[in-house]
């Protein structure tokens, strides 16, 4: 695969993906963690920039050639500890790690959401392999006169 | 539609004639059908060359500089390339899977996802093929076309 055809098919819908996915856990743990918090419209860029570091990681999934199951697990495991580190390493360059116990929280919440991206994928798929298999039986039914 | 059925003994000469007021899409549908199940292919196995049908074959696979057509028990190695056996095979319902594979769809069980938006091809033979992300969406494009 090129990496042009890479670019446009997996990074940038995942992008999409996973900032919705982080504004989402963002809005669910902030309004039962800190109710009250006074945020500007800073914070709004949060989702955005993760969203980019996130996606642009995936480039470790990228290669030309056709990738076996188990590289492709190795590669995801890659790419989540990769995520770990640029996230941790940003909030605490950004002077927002108080602690060991925040930074395990936020490590588990990076691990959460990102198992949600791939779920959402994947339910994705499957939707698409029943319309594709459904399909494919009537394909069968019009054109393999043993199957009528 | 009629059908008649006359017994010649010259395999050489079997053909199938199909007469209609109008080439319509069911016409073409039995064109289709009628030279997927005629064309024949010839292979090596074990040094010998055979004959095969091409709706045999549920996939091709390329393996370096070499290209296997894969029946329910034999595995032939055909002298063409990948790209060649697609361009001609389109109309046969052959289609890409991977950059190293050409899929009968006609002997094409089912599709469940797999890991990183790539398929798994379940023919129906129990083989399981890789369908690569690249190659998803062509295959789709073959079976559910403007849906």
């Amino acid at each position: 695969m090129e990496f042009k055809t890479f670019f446009t098919t997996q990074i940038i819908p995942s992008f999409f993906v996973a900032v919705a996915c982080i504004a989402g856990v963002m809005g669910i743990v902030g309004v039962y963690a800190q109710p009250d918090a006074s945020l500007g419209y800073g914070i709004l860029f949060s989702p955005l920039i993760y969203g980019l570091l996130g996606a642009l990681l995936q480039t470790v999934h990228y290669s030309s050639k056709e990738l076996s199951p188990r590289q492709t697990i190795l590669r995801q495991l890659v790419h989540l500890l990769l995520l770990e580190i640029g996230i941790v390493s940003l909030v605490y360059a950004g002077g927002e790690l108080t602690g060991v116990g925040v930074a395990l929280a936020l490590a588990l919440s990076i691990a959460a959401v990102y198992f949600a991206v791939m779920l959402i994928l994947w339910i994705n798929d499957k939707r698409t392999s029943r319309i594709f298999n459904r399909a494919l039986q009537e394909l069968h039914h019009k054109h393999l006169p043993e199957e009528k | 539609m009629k059908v008649t059925i006359k017994r010649i003994a010259d395999p050489q000469a079997e053909q199938v004639i199909i007469e209609c007021v109008k080439e319509n899409p069911d016409i073409k549908d039995i064109e289709a059908y009628v030279l997927s199940k005629g064309t024949l292919l010839s292979g090596m196995e074990d040094e010998r060359f055979y004959s095969f049908r091409l709706s045999e074959v549920f996939y091709f696979e390329a393996v370096g500089e070499r290209v296997f057509a894969y029946t329910k028990q034999r595995i032939f190695e055909v002298k063409a390339r990948l790209y060649v056996l697609e361009d001609a095979y389109r109309d046969k319902f052959f289609v890409r899977g991977s950059k190293s594979t050409l899929l009968n769809l006609m002997l094409l069980d089912s599709i469940s996802p797999a890991l990183n938006g790539r398929f798994t091809a379940h023919m129906k033979n129990g083989e399981k093929i890789m369908i690569s992300r690249q190659y998803a969406g062509t295959l789709k494009k073959a079976v559910l076309g403007g849906k």
